[in-house]
């Protein structure tokens, strides 16, 4: 009954208080920390969802089921349950016949409602224009791709012949819905109907078969069946989402989710910082209020009570109604970047407003507490008094907690605890050391006073004035500073990175089974056509079979082992290392000791496989090749960049060793979109070459690196923006002090441009000062992170040197007069009785 | 009836390296119902013989006994129960709190003590001191003199056993002053409070029953007046 009562009375109170400046600017930071979070967090987590929900178009569901078996009927019973749709293919390899001529296909049988995501991309001429078609093949009917069909002479509307049953070639697959699975394989793909799986025969005991089942649903429904598949599946069966479409644009994905949460971190840690301000002076305000209370005979947990009750309802007011204000503004934010999204957009949640909303008010309440909680040791005698300062509460138990707070924050945010922890530790030691430097920057500058420009001479004094204020100032702003450089430099790295993905002219057709004594012909033909190609590389077909001389079957039982050990391998060979690969272990062939004998075959494994085949450098490796064994030696283990849209291999020979096999070449080159005909006459040309096109596959990739680089710039502004608000709001903390600074300035006769000039020349020196601490501080950080972390040359960012001063310039003068207007307009009077 | 009783008090403030003495071996005893003016020059320690007789600040060495509790044998929060149970104060600046009404800033040590008739003792109160048109007012549309006026109900509105006084007419014009004063000791007899004020104003001291001179931390003189 009480604490009711109390509550009432700091409720009322809080109403009164509203007209403060403090409380508002509390409220206001408070506020911003819920609307940036809220905004943030519901554009990018409609985005991320649409991205998602667009790669998913790459594996044809939403999620997949893989297995060698047949898949239990349990699992569609529960989808069905949870009201997902499913479909299942069944794949296998076998011949086709058409036209006295022969070919090994690799046949997927779906289901009358596959895809259940995105389209096959089909055709009705060789290389004609694709249409994109949500439908499987009837009965009686294939769609098979243009490689299958020009190596049996067959065309639309021919007949193949599958196993004991003959087809209607109905179309040309350009692009199977389904991306996943190897594009450089050999064969081509052929797609049936499910039901036509039992006519062909093939399919009896001990057939390589594999079964597939797609799902797809709303969001939760996929999450709960995933939570509940999870512990059932056994060994053989594997779930696929959308990483299994292409790995380029999952890492792509992945960066921009990255990117995004990390600005939405950063907008809450300045918004946090702006609280500690804000809360800072609203304590001191009311040193004089909690020691009335107490003179009034309110024990200190009353008052304790009362202003944590008070914080309570800030946090209430703050984080409810910035959460929702941000919510709104989500939907102008994708109004303003509607050109650049997809249209097709995932729906709102509510569940990032209501996370925004806990966090806000949790932001406030652990930064804030300590100096509110300090307002109950204010002694009473300071009614009398005034110099009486409160006794300091345990503040290090409580910056303790709100870093413990901000790592769960960014932990949320992030989904990665370690980068988590080092970046809110990171940032807060460099709060601490912002404190600590911007007092010897403010007693350095001092001594070197009378060499500076009046202007900065002049904002120093003021400066050193007040260097309890100017010290908080200088530190957050060098905060915001490092935080916006920081921000800007990675968005450049990203960008780097992903324009480097996918340039102008990346090859968008690879050929393979170029013979060798056909390859200067080939060479040639794509040199008279001016198209530029990248290197042959050889490839040899060949099945990795023991490890140090025990059979492979023997070590890992069936389907337990890598999927590189059930089929064929594309094996090179290469004398020098590729740039884009490194050594991660072991050494080149270069380096390795010559005149071995008896001689030794040494390869160098691509690192993933390596570790899965649980192999050690030095460890002896057979293939067989054709029927010939070749038993090697691990030289080294290579990290490969899969998603680079060239050739790649996972085992890489001595050229002397290798080329004795029997060899053909791939080679990738690009081809104007618009002359895709020209294929056919290549084809005529080289009829044993297969080409294989990946324009579309390159298209949607561009597309979903423009989309989610414009959305990375949106937010970008987001953060600049919420940054200059709440640099506006830090600005304002010690906008009374300023106010009774002026009012006895201009009684003691000073013009309106005196205080103006006044102002002026702290705002510069305050600008210059932070964004030298900024620029100091973040040169130190990337230093750091270049030469001990990633290892390479570190320049100084001198566009950074440039911009961030000028952005401070223009920021905090903009932001400080239009704060201090009424400062200049007021009358002595007015601000004295403002102040009183 | 004493109910104020300080014994050998001494209060003394370190400054750097140097004590410094503010009250020396002060005894003092008040008689319930007794009008009392502390006088001296500025500096004199007049403000801390106040805070340390009313429990807002603790001792150096001696004690304080007010209504027979020993105030120095208390900490912080004990002394904050004897001042809601028996204390009132008005202080030279008002202590007003800048964003409550009238009526809100008389009510809030009655809120504090959690009492049920607050609002109407409040009221009645404001309406005694002669704001009962003013009660939704802020401090700040409210002259000095009504200011002051609004912290003697709120002094008053406890019904306390002693009311202290820090100067309660130095921020106030001659004429404001003196009302507020008829104001202040019409009440003292009409409740039969013991008074305690600290002043510079002679004429002020002069309506008090006794007067205690202190000079630099030294009690030395005492005077009847009445």
């Amino acid at each position: 009954m009480k604490h009711w009562k109390l509550f009432l009375l700091a409720a009322k109170h809080w109403i009164n208080d509203l007209r403060s400046n403090e409380k508002r600017l509390l409220i206001l930071a408070t506020l911003l920390a819920a609307v940036s979070m809220s905004m943030i967090s519901s554009f990018s987590d409609r985005l991320s969802r649409t991205m998602q929900y667009r790669a998913s178009e790459l594996i044809a569901a939403d999620l997949t089921i893989f297995s060698s078996r047949e898949i239990n009927d349990e699992f569609i019973r529960k989808a069905s349950e949870l009201g997902l749709s499913h479909s299942q293919a069944l794949g296998f390899s076998t011949m086709a016949f058409a036209n006295d001529q022969l070919q090994l296909v690799r046949v997927r049988s779906v289901q009358e409602n596959y895809p259940l995501k995105g389209y096959n991309q089909l055709a009705n001429e060789f290389y004609g224009k694709g249409e994109f078609i949500k439908a499987a093949p009837a009965p009686g009917k294939v769609w098979a791709e243009e490689r299958i069909l020009q190596k049996l002479n067959a065309n639309i509307g021919g007949a193949i012949e599958i196993g004991e049953s003959v087809f209607q070639i109905e179309r040309i697959l350009q692009q199977d819905a389904d991306r996943s699975g190897s594009l450089f394989s050999p064969f081509g793909r052929l797609l049936m109907s499910r039901q036509d799986v039992a006519k062909t025969g093939v399919i009896g005991e001990g057939s390589r078969i594999w079964y597939k089942h797609y799902y797809a649903g709303s969001e939760d429904a996929v999450a709960n069946f995933v939570s509940w598949l999870e512990p059932r599946l056994d060994k053989t069966q594997k779930l696929g989402g959308i990483k299994d479409g292409q790995e380029n644009v999952s890492s792509a994905l992945g960066k921009a989710q990255q990117y995004l949460s990390l600005a939405s971190l950063i907008s809450v840690l300045l918004a946090a910082v702006a609280i500690a301000l804000c809360a800072q002076r609203y304590s001191e305000r009311h040193f004089n209020t909690a020691a009335l209370l107490r003179c009034l005979g309110a024990s200190s947990e009353q008052v304790r009570t009362i202003f944590v009750y008070k914080l309570m309802l800030t946090a209430l007011l703050g984080a409810v109604c910035g959460a929702l204000i941000g919510f709104v503004l989500h939907f102008a934010l994708l109004e303003v970047v509607a050109d650049i999204l997809p249209k097709d957009l995932m729906p709102a949640r509510f569940t990032p407003v209501l996370v925004s909303m806990l966090c806000a008010a949790l932001v406030l309440m652990l930064i804030a507490l300590a100096p509110i909680l300090n307002l109950n040791k204010v002694s009473p005698a300071r009614v009398l008094r005034r110099e009486l300062k409160p006794r300091s509460v345990q503040a290090n138990v409580f910056f303790v907690l709100a870093v413990t707070m901000m790592v769960a924050l960014a932990f949320l945010l992030t989904k990665n605890l370690i980068l988590s922890v080092v970046f809110v530790v990171g940032l807060a030691l460099l709060l601490l050391i912002y404190g600590l430097l911007s007092t010897a920057m403010l007693a350095g500058l001092k001594r070197v006073q009378g060499y500076l420009p009046s202007t900065l001479r002049l904002g120093l004094t003021q400066l050193n004035r007040h260097q309890y204020y100017a010290r908080s100032q200088i530190a957050a702003f060098a905060f915001i500073f490092t935080s916006v450089a920081l921000i800007w430099i990675v968005r450049g790295d990203l960008f780097e990175n992903w324009q480097s993905q996918v340039p102008e002219g990346t090859p968008n057709h690879f050929a393979i089974n170029i013979l060798p004594d056909q390859k200067d012909d080939f060479a040639l033909a794509m040199s008279n056509k001016g198209l530029a190609t990248s290197d042959f590389y050889p490839m040899v077909r060949g099945r990795l079979t023991h490890i140090n001389n025990v059979d492979v079957a023997d070590l890992f039982k069936e389907d337990e082992g890598p999927e590189a050990l059930k089929r064929e391998l594309n094996l090179t060979w290469s004398d020098t290392l590729r740039l884009d690969e490194a050594i991660t272990d072991g050494d080149w062939f270069d380096e390795l000791p010559e005149n071995s004998s008896p001689a030794v075959n040494w390869i160098s494994l691509e690192e993933e496989l390596a570790r899965r085949l649980n192999v050690n450098i030095g460890d002896d490796v057979s293939f067989n090749m054709a029927g010939q064994t070749l038993v090697t030696k691990i030289a080294s283990f290579r990290s490969v960049k899969w998603d680079n849209f060239r050739p790649n291999f996972y085992v890489v020979f001595t050229p002397e060793v290798l080329s004795q096999f029997h060899h053909t070449y791939i080679n990738s080159f690009y081809l104007p979109p618009q002359e895709g005909r020209w294929l056919l006459q290549l084809n005529q040309q080289f009829k044993a070459v297969t080409v294989i096109e990946i324009e579309q596959i390159l298209d949607q990739v561009r597309q979903i690196l423009a989309q989610t680089s414009l959305a990375v710039e949106a937010i970008l502004l987001l953060v600049l923006l919420c940054a200059m608000v709440l640099m506006f709001a830090t600005l304002l903390s010690t906008l009374s002090l300023r106010k009774h600074e002026a009012a006895l300035y201009r009684t003691f006769g000073a013009s309106e441009a005196t205080i103006r000039s006044r102002i002026r020349s702290e705002y510069i020196t305050l600008a210059l000062v932070s964004s030298l601490l900024a620029l100091l501080s973040f040169e130190g950080i990337s230093l750091a992170l270049y030469v001990i972390i990633f290892k390479v040359s570190w320049q100084p960012h001198i566009t950074l040197w440039l911009m961030v001063p000028l952005l401070a310039l223009s920021s905090i003068l903009f932001a400080g007069f239009y704060a201090n207007r009424d400062v200049l307009k007021a009358s002595p009077r007015q601000l004295l009785q403002e102040i009183n | 009836m004493v109910i104020i009783d300080a014994q050998n008090v001494c209060k003394s403030l370190t400054l750097a390296d140097q004590s410094l003495d503010i009250l020396t071996r002060l005894n003092l005893k008040v008689q319930a119902g007794e009008s009392l003016a502390i006088v001296g020059k500025s500096g004199s320690g007049k403000s801390t013989l106040l805070s340390l007789l009313a429990g807002l600040d603790s001792v150096s060495s001696g004690h304080i006994f007010l209504q027979g509790k020993d105030l120095t044998a208390l900490d912080e929060d004990g002394r904050a129960g004897v001042r809601k149970d028996h204390v009132g104060f008005i202080f030279q600046n008002f202590q007003l709190l800048p964003h409550l009404s009238a009526l809100d800033n008389v009510m809030l040590p009655l809120e504090l003590s959690f009492a049920s008739d607050a609002r109407k003792k409040a009221v009645g109160w404001l309406q005694k001191v002669g704001l009962g048109e003013r009660l939704d007012h802020q401090p700040n549309q409210l002259s000095g003199g009504e200011q002051q006026r609004v912290a003697i109900a709120r002094a008053f509105a406890c019904e306390p056993d002693i009311l202290f006084a820090d100067e309660p007419t130095g921020n106030l014009d001659e004429h404001t002053g003196q009302t507020i004063i008829d104001l202040l000791f019409n009440l003292n007899s009409e409740q039969s409070i013991t008074l305690i004020l600290v002043t510079h104003d002679d004429d002020l001291a002069k309506q008090c029953q006794r007067q205690v001179h202190l000079e630099d931390g030294v009690l030395t003189e005492q005077v009847l007046t009445a």
